[in-house]
């Protein structure tokens, strides 16, 4: 027992009831282990409240640390001290006493946080539930870069077959502007010859008609000096006379076919009545029709203008007209039928005759040409198909003849209407 | 019978002068007939005699009351001869008549002269183209 007394060992009998004698080392050894293990539990409950990184789980371990400090304290007083400590110990037990209460009201009041941290097993399944759905997610993110990858190798295929198609493309529209380009030139040169020509046969016929008419002038003079009872003469002269007049109806018709195309009229176009240059040109040929047992329908009613120039329209009935009158069939009488409708986009005039008829296949291609007579009993130049032809292609219309030989001939114009009010509310 | 004084024809074509020349000659109706070969003798000739540099005395000397105009001259062609005789002294050119007389049937033509209010005659000259351009211009003379 000696070897408690570094104790100042008096203490023991201020514990309550009084430890006999003989049993002091047993209280000594339980004091010294319970204030060694609460010290040991405090710092432990320091410890983790050092390592904690929640401030409230923190207060509530060191709450606790305090509470196992203040326990050893009291549990080591009770080896400290003579009668002259017995109140320090008391005060300190008392301190103790309420800090444990106080603990244990604090413990209350964080049962409910305390019952909210899950068990480990809980944690566990839900962990396992967490990792799971990680490696979903993870599946479902590779699944996702595979597609992305495809559907990107995918694009690059169609971008590379798309500027392929487009530079196949571009060299296919290269090649056809190049081609238009040549057309557009052969155009404008064709474009300038036909000008050329219509200009040579302009000045042609107008440079040579003056020499025409000196020479019919002169024969005038020649048979006014000579005398007028050589019947071999006249004959001469009759003939020279009908010479002379040839020429000069060809000059004219040559000028006319230039005359008319010329651009600065051209631009004249108006809407010009049917009837009325029908009228115009009905008188002129009258005198043609002087003998002849003839018939003549006009109805101009489903399309009584049409876009062009007056005199270009002249021109067109004048030589429709005159045609079918010089190339009837002598043993019949002469019907010569003409109307305009619409037709599409087109305004359709059209002159029908029972004349002698042609064998339009024998000449096709050849209808239309510059002096191209089909029949050498009646005086012609030639001339008036031809510009029907040129007047119809200045005006981008075009033309159609159905002919049998023996039956007659029917011309079908086909003018391009321009949009006027009146004919896009037809259409 | 009153009688124009004189008339001129300019025309490059000598036959078409010569015929008209003798047409004219023929109606009798004018003193002098003078033929030019082009605009410029024409005017020239013109400019001289309103200049009085031509003696009015001088068989030289035709004062026109009527001018037949080619169109298409060299040198100087119908409507420059034109331009330049309507520079001419007003008081001289006062009593003179102009016609085109040309083959010329282009509109070109013919709205040019009718702008000018000048009358245009086509080839050939006849005599009942003569009769109306007399009726128009000088309703004193008649034809015989």
């Amino acid at each position: 027992m000696d070897l408690l007394h570094f104790l100042p060992m008096p203490a023991l009998a201020q514990v309550w009831p009084a430890v006999p004698p003989k049993y002091e080392w047993l209280f000594l050894i339980g004091e010294i282990l319970s204030g060694t293990s609460y010290l040991v539990v405090a710092s432990t409950l320091f410890f983790l409240a050092l390592k904690r990184d929640d401030r409230q789980r923190k207060m509530v371990l060191l709450l606790f640390g305090v509470l196992g400090l203040l326990g050893a304290g009291v549990h080591f007083l009770n080896l400290w001290g003579g009668e002259e400590w017995f109140l320090t110990v008391q005060v300190l037990r008392l301190v103790v006493g309420v800090a444990s209460v106080l603990g244990a009201f604090l413990l209350y009041k964080v049962i409910p946080g305390l019952l909210a941290i899950p068990s480990p097993k809980r944690l566990e399944i839900a962990n396992q539930e967490l990792r799971e759905q990680v490696l979903e997610r993870q599946r479902a993110e590779a699944a996702l870069r595979e597609t992305q990858l495809e559907l990107e190798k995918r694009v690059q295929q169609r971008t590379a077959q798309l500027i392929t198609a487009n530079r196949d493309m571009e060299r296919e529209m290269e090649t056809r502007k190049s081609t238009e380009k040549q057309l557009m030139a052969k155009n404008y040169e064709l474009v300038r010859a036909n000008a050329d020509l219509d200009d040579f046969v302009y000045y042609a016929s107008r440079d040579i008609k003056g020499p025409v008419l000196n020479v019919a002038g002169l024969v005038a003079a020649i048979k006014e000096e000579l005398p007028t009872n050589n019947p071999a003469l006249s004959e001469l002269f009759t003939r020279l006379d009908k010479s002379v007049d040839q020429i000069n109806r060809k000059l004219n018709n040559l000028s006319e076919v230039s005359r008319i195309q010329r651009p600065v009229e051209q631009a004249q176009q108006i809407s010009v009545s049917f009837d009325e240059v029908f009228e115009e040109v009905r008188r002129v040929v009258m005198d043609r029709l002087e003998g002849v047992e003839h018939t003549m329908e006009v109805d101009f009613s489903a399309a009584p203008q049409v876009s062009l120039s007056r005199e270009n329209l002249r021109s067109l009935l004048y030589h429709l007209l005159t045609n079918a009158i010089k190339y009837r069939e002598p043993s019949r009488p002469l019907r010569i039928t003409v109307a305009s409708d619409l037709q599409d986009r087109f305004v359709r005039l059209k002159v029908q005759d029972n004349g002698l008829g042609m064998e339009t296949s024998q000449y096709e291609g050849k209808i239309f040409s510059l002096f191209r007579r089909f029949h050498d009993h009646v005086e012609g130049s030639g001339i008036g198909l031809y510009i029907i032809k040129r007047i119809m292609d200045n005006n981008r219309g075009k033309i159609e003849v159905k002919s049998a030989l023996g039956e007659g001939t029917t011309f079908l114009l086909f003018f391009p209407q321009t949009t006027s009010p009146e004919t896009t509310a037809r259409v | 019978m009153k009688k124009l004084q004189g008339i001129l024809l300019i025309d490059d074509d000598d036959t078409n002068n010569f015929l008209n020349n003798r047409l004219l000659s023929r109606l009798e109706i004018a003193d002098q007939i003078r033929e030019f070969r082009n605009g410029k003798q024409a005017f020239d000739y013109l400019y001289a005699i309103s200049q009085g540099i031509v003696d009015a005395s001088s068989a030289e000397y035709v004062k026109p009351s009527l001018i037949l105009l080619d169109i298409n001259m060299p040198v100087m062609d119908g409507f420059e001869f034109l331009q330049m005789f309507e520079k001419l002294d007003p008081a001289f050119r006062a009593d003179i008549v102009l016609a085109l007389l040309t083959t010329s049937e282009h509109k070109q033509d013919t709205e040019r002269a009718a702008a000018s209010n000048i009358t245009y005659l086509t080839k050939p000259l006849t005599t009942e183209k003569v009769e109306e351009l007399l009726n128009q211009h000088f309703p004193e003379l008649r034809l015989k």
